[in-house]
C-alpha cells in the first residue's frame, strides 16, 4: 500500500472518531429540544450548539471529500439557521428526519452505506421540504444580521441545482462510454479510406471512357471502310451501349466520391467533438488530487522537524482522471523528496539567512494545446552533486575516475538513476531513493517528461511536462517475427537500416555505432522471447534497427521492420495483465487488430540485463534471485504432480511440461535455473531435449537433471554423455 | 432514535446476502438443483456455476502478447475493452491447447477482476441435482485439485469459478529489475 492511499485511511479514521462526536452531541441536543421541557435560554443555547456542531462536521467531511456527508450537513445547518431565527419551529415530523439524517452520516462516515444509496437522496427530499418551510433566503437577511453573533454562513452557499440537470453517474458507467466512444476513432480511417478509394476508381474509370474515346474514331473508319458488314454493324451498337454504361458508371462513382468526401469530413468532426466531450467528461480539476496533500505536506514536516509553506498555483486546471491518477504517485513522491532531501532543517535556514520556513511551491500551466506543466519547486539546499557523485561511484554507477571530469548536468541525471540516495540516513519519508527512478518512469508511461534543475544552496525544480488526455498518442508500427507491435514515438529517436559489418562487440555485447556514439544492439525478438521464425536468417547482411531514446539513454534494437507511424489509443491489458514486463498496453487497428504496446523503459533495462544481447552470455547474478525457476518435464501425471509438489514445497517456482517440445517451447519464452527432465517421453524425448537445449546458445549453460526408471546400461551411458553438466 | 427503517432494511439485505451465498438452487419437486455452464476440455466434462459467468462468446481474435506466463493465450477487444484470455487446460494442468473449432470463451468477472476462459466446447446450462455433487477425492487429480468444487459420478467436473478468480498467482504482475 502506498504511503499516500495509507494516509488516506488513517484521515478517514480520524474522520470517523470526529463525526461520531459531532454526530453524539447534535442528537443529544436534539433529543433535549425535542422533549420541549428546556426553558428559552437553554433552547437557544442547544440550537446554537447543534448549528455549529453541523458546520463543523460540515468542514471536516469536505476536508476528506465526503461530499454526501458535507451536503446532508449543509441542509441540516440551514434548519438549525432557521430554528435559531425562529423562521420554524422544531416539530415532531422534523425531528423524525433529521434523527434519520444523523444516521445516515453515521453510515456515510462508517462506510456502510454507500454514496449512491436513494436513502440519501429521499432524505436530502424531506431536509429540504423541512428548510423551505421558513420564509425564502430574501425575506431573511433583515434581520439576519440584526440577532446573529456567529458568523453567517450563507445558506445558499451552493446554487440550487434542480434534480432534472445533474445526473449521478457511476465513473465505471462513464468510463464505459467514453470507451465505447474511442472506439468510433477507427472510422475516421476508415471513412476517409473509402472516400480515397472511391476518388481512385473514378480516376480508372475515367481513364477507361479516355480509351474508349480513343476507339470510336478507329471504329467509325472501320464502319466506313465496311460498311455492309453486320458483325462489325453489331459490335458498334454493343460499343455505343457500353460507352452509355460506362457514362452512368463514371457519374454515379463522381457523385459516391464527393458524398464520400463530405461524410468522411463530417465524420471526422463530429467523432472528434464527440470525443471531445466524452474526455471533458471524464476532466478533473488538479484540485481534487492537491486536496488531501496540505495535510500530508503539514504531516511529514512536522515528523522530519521542518517548517514548510506548501502553495499551489493553478489547481483549478482540468485534467484527464487517467492522467491525475497516473501522476498522483510521482508527484507524492517528489514532494516527499522535497521535504526530507530538500528543505533544511528551520536553525540550519536561520544561519544562512533564510527564513525559518522552506517554501515549497506547485505551480501547474497549460502549454501548449493539450500539454500541462508542473513546476515543484523548494528554496532548500538544492541537489549536492558531490554527494550524488560519491553515491553513484559506490553503487558503481559511475567510476571513480570519471567522477571529476563529469559536466554537472550529467551528475543531475545519476539521481534518476534507481538505488542511488543521498541523504544517508534512510528515513520512513522518502525511502530509499528509488521513487525518482519509478517517479520518472510513470511519468514517460503516460508520454510525459521529467526535468530537473538545482542550484546549490538555493533550491531544486522538477519539471513534469503531462499530456491533458491519455487517450491517444503517436506510435510507431514495426513488424518483429511475423508479430505487429507499437513504439511510442516520442521514445524513438530513429530507425535505419544497418550493415552486419558495423556491429562491433563490446564488453561481450553486440553494439553498434550511430550517429558517432556507440550504442549497445539487442534483438526486439529475443528480449520479447519470441520464437524464431523457420526461415530467419541468424545474420543477415542487412537489419532494421530502431533506436529508442528513453531518459536520456540509448539503445537499438533489431527489428524486422517498420510499418508506419499514425495515432493510437491506448487501451489497459485488462485486470488480470496487471502489470507485463515490455508491455504497456494494447491499442487497436483500423483492421479491428490488437497491438501490443511496447514499454521503452522495460525494454532498455531488459536490454541492459542482457535479455536480447546476441553474445547469450547470461550472467546469473543478474537475475532476480527471490526463487530459483525449475522445469519439471514428466508425460506421466503422477511423477511431473509429485516433483513438483517436492520441488515446490522445497522453495523452488516450479512449472511444468508434458513432453520435450512442450518444454522446448516453454524454455525459449521463460527463463529457468534447472530442467529436470523424464527419458520416455512422446513427441521429443529426454535426450533430444537436451540436445537441443546444448544446441541452443542462450540455454547452453542450463543445468539438467535427467529422471529415469530405465535401468538400462546404454540409457544411463547415454545421459551421462549428453549431461555435461552434473549437478 | 427512529432506525427502524434503516433496521428492516439491514434485514433484508443481511437475509438477501445470505441467499446469495448458499449454492443457488431451484426447487423442483424433492431434489435440489444447481444451475451450471457445462463445456468440455479435449474430451473431458466440466461446468461451472453461472454467478461469475459474465458472457459466454465464440473464440473472437486473440492476439498472443509476449513476456507472459504460457496460461495466458493473449488478449481479445470486448466491446472496447481488453480482456486477457487463459489457457483453462494449462491451468487445470491438462494436456494440450484448444483452439480446435468450436472453442468458446467464458468471461469470468467479480468486482475485483477479469478474465476469459478458453474451452474446447460448449455444451450449454443444465442443472444437476444437488444430491449427485459428491466432493472431490482427495489428490485425484493434482493442479485442478485447487479449483475443484465436486464431481458427479458420471464425470462432470465442477470447478469454483470464484476461487480462479480470487487466485492471486493467476495475475500478472511483473516488472524488470534493472541490473546491479
Amino acid at each position: 500500500m502506498s504511503k499516500e492511499s495509507e494516509f488516506l485511511d488513517r484521515l478517514k479514521e480520524t474522520f470517523k472518531a470526529e463525526a461520531e462526536e459531532h454526530r453524539a452531541t447534535m442528537m443529544a441536543g436534539l433529543l433535549e429540544l425535542e422533549k420541549g421541557e428546556a426553558d428559552q435560554a437553554r433552547e437557544s443555547g442547544i440550537i446554537e450548539s447543534v448549528f455549529r456542531e453541523a458546520h463543523s462536521l460540515k468542514g471536516a467531511a469536505r476536508a476528506v471529500g465526503l461530499t454526501e456527508i458535507e451536503r446532508l450537513c449543509q441542509s441540516m445547518e440551514e434548519i438549525f439557521s432557521a430554528f435559531k431565527k425562529r423562521y420554524l419551529r422544531p416539530e415532531r415530523d422534523l425531528f423524525d428526519t433529521l434523527y434519520r439524517t444523523l444516521d445516515l452520516v453515521e453510515s456515510l462516515a462508517n462506510g456502510t452505506v454507500r454514496e449512491s444509496d436513494t436513502e440519501l437522496g429521499e432524505v436530502l427530499g424531506r431536509l429540504k421540504v423541512g428548510a423551505v418551510k421558513g420564509p425564502g433566503p430574501g425575506d431573511g437577511h433583515a434581520t439576519e444580521t440584526a440577532n446573529t453573533k456567529t458568523p453567517v454562513i450563507p445558506t445558499n452557499a451552493r446554487p440550487e441545482i434542480s434534480l432534472s440537470e445533474t445526473l449521478r453517474i457511476s465513473a465505471t458507467r462513464l468510463r464505459s462510454i467514453f470507451l465505447r466512444a474511442e472506439e468510433l476513432l477507427p472510422l475516421k480511417q476508415v471513412m476517409s479510406q473509402h472516400s480515397s478509394d472511391l476518388h481512385e476508381l473514378l480516376a480508372i474509370q475515367e481513364d477507361r471512357n479516355k480509351i474508349s474515346g480513343k476507339i470510336e474514331p478507329i471504329l467509325k473508319k472501320l464502319r466506313k471502310r465496311f460498311p455492309d458488314d453486320r458483325i462489325l454493324a453489331h459490335f458498334l451498337d454493343l460499343q455505343n451501349r457500353y460507352l452509355v454504361l460506362s457514362d452512368s458508371i463514371r457519374t454515379k462513382l463522381d457523385i459516391m466520391g464527393s458524398r464520400a468526401f463530405k461524410e468522411s469530413l463530417q465524420t471526422n468532426e463530429r467523432l472528434d467533438s464527440l470525443l471531445i466531450e466524452a474526455r471533458t467528461a471524464l476532466l478533473l480539476p488538479f484540485s481534487t488530487l492537491l486536496e488531501s496533500f496540505t495535510r500530508m505536506v503539514r504531516d511529514l514536516a512536522a515528523e522530519a522537524g521542518k517548517e514548510v509553506v506548501w502553495t499551489v498555483h493553478g489547481d483549478d486546471i482540468q485534467i484527464d482522471r487517467r492522467v491525475l491518477e497516473k501522476i498522483k504517485d510521482p508527484l507524492v513522491h517528489m514532494v516527499r523528496n522535497s521535504i526530507s532531501h530538500g528543505l533544511e532543517l528551520p536553525a540550519e535556514r536561520e544561519q544562512r539567512g533564510k527564513p525559518r520556513a522552506g517554501e515549497i511551491s506547485l505551480r501547474i500551466e497549460r502549454i501548449e494545446n493539450d500539454k500541462v506543466e508542473l513546476t515543484l519547486s523548494d528554496d532548500g539546499v538544492g541537489v549536492d552533486l558531490a554527494r550524488v557523485k560519491i553515491a553513484a561511484i559506490a553503487k558503481n554507477y559511475l567510476k571513480e575516475s570519471d567522477a571529476p571530469a563529469l559536466s554537472d548536468a550529467d551528475a543531475l541525471k545519476l539521481i534518476f538513476l534507481s538505488d542511488l540516495s543521498t541523504n544517508l540516513a534512510v528515513d520512513s519519508v522518502s525511502g530509499r531513493g528509488l521513487g525518482l527512478a519509478i517517479a520518472r518512469e510513470n511519468i514517460e508511461n503516460i508520454g510525459g517528461l521529467l526535468s530537473v534543475e538545482t542550484t546549490q544552496g538555493k533550491g531544486t525544480f522538477f519539471r513534469i511536462q503531462i499530456p491533458l488526455s491519455l487517450a491517444t498518442f503517436r506510435g510507431v508500427l514495426l513488424k518483429c517475427r511475423n508479430r505487429t507491435f507499437v513504439i511510442p514515438t516520442v521514445h524513438v529517436e530513429q530507425v535505419l537500416r544497418a550493415d552486419a559489418s558495423m556491429v562491433v562487440m563490446l564488453a561481450n555485447r553486440e553494439s553498434i555505432p550511430i550517429n558517432g556514439r556507440i550504442v549497445s544492439l539487442g534483438s526486439l525478438g529475443d528480449i520479447l522471447g519470441l520464437a524464431a521464425l523457420h526461415d530467419e536468417d541468424a545474420s543477415p547482411d542487412h537489419f532494421a534497427v530502431v533506436v529508442l531514446l528513453v531518459a536520456g539513454n540509448r539503445m537499438a534494437l533489431r527489428i524486422d521492420g517498420v510499418l508506419g507511424e499514425q495515432e493510437v489509443l491506448t487501451k489497459n491489458l485488462g485486470r488480470q495483465l496487471v502489470r507485463v514486463r515490455n508491455v504497456s498496453g494494447a491499442t487497436v487497428l483500423v483492421t479491428g487488430e490488437l497491438v501490443p504496446i511496447l514499454n521503452p523503459s522495460d525494454l532498455m533495462k531488459s536490454v541492459s540485463r542482457g535479455d536480447g544481447s546476441a553474445s547469450g552470455t547470461m550472467d546469473l547474478t543478474l537475475r532476480e534471485t527471490s526463487a530459483r525457476r525449475i522445469l519439471v518435464v514428466d508425460d506421466s501425471v503422477t511423477s511431473r504432480t509429485m516433483l513438483k509438489s517436492i520441488l515446490e514445497s522445497a522453495g523452488y517456482e516450479v512449472r511444468t511440461a508434458v513432453d520435450g517440445s512442450d518444454a522446448f517451447g516453454l524454455l525459449r519464452t521463460a527463463e529457468f535455473d534447472l530442467l529436470v527432465t523424464d527419458v520416455e517421453m512422446p513427441r521429443m524425448n529426454g535426450f533430444d531435449l537436451c540436445e537441443k537445449v546444448r544446441g541452443s546458445k542462450r540455454m547452453a549453460n542450463l543445468p539438467v537433471v535427467l529422471v529415469t526408471s530405465l535401468d538400462s546400461g546404454e540409457d544411463r551411458e547415454r545421459a551421462s554423455r549428453r549431461e555435461p553438466t552434473r549437478t | 432514535m427512529d432506525d427502524r427503517m434503516s433496521t428492516a432494511e439491514h434485514t433484508v439485505m443481511r437475509n438477501r446476502a445470505r441467499k446469495l451465498s448458499v449454492v443457488p438452487a431451484t426447487d423442483q419437486g424433492e431434489d435440489r438443483f444447481l444451475q451450471v455452464l457445462e463445456f468440455l476440455l479435449g474430451s473431458e466434462k466440466f461446468a461451472m456455476e453461472n454467478v461469475h459467468i459474465r458472457e459466454v462468446t465464440a473464440l473472437p481474435i486473440v492476439t498472443p502478447l509476449p513476456c507472459v506466463p504460457s496460461f495466458i493465450q493473449g488478449i481479445m477487444n470486448i466491446r472496447g475493452s481488453i480482456v486477457s484470455l487463459l489457457d483453462l487446460k494449462a491451468i487445470l494442468g491438462l494436456p494440450g491447447t484448444a483452439s480446435e473449432p468450436g472453442a468458446c470463451v467464458i468471461i469470468l468477472h467479480s468486482p475485483e477482476m477479469e478474465f476469459g476462459l478458453l474451452a474446447d466446447q460448449l455444451v450449454g446450462l443444465v442443472s444437476i441435482p444437488l444430491s449427485d455433487i459428491h466432493p472431490p477425492p482427495p489428490a485425484a487429480m493434482e493442479e485442478r485439485n485447487r479449483y475443484l468444487k465436486g464431481i458427479t459420478l458420471d464425470g462432470l467436473v465442477l470447478l469454483d469459478s470464484g476461487k480462479l478468480l480470487a487466485d492471486k498467482t493467476l495475475v500478472v504482475d511483473e516488472t524488470v529489475r534493472a541490473p546491479g
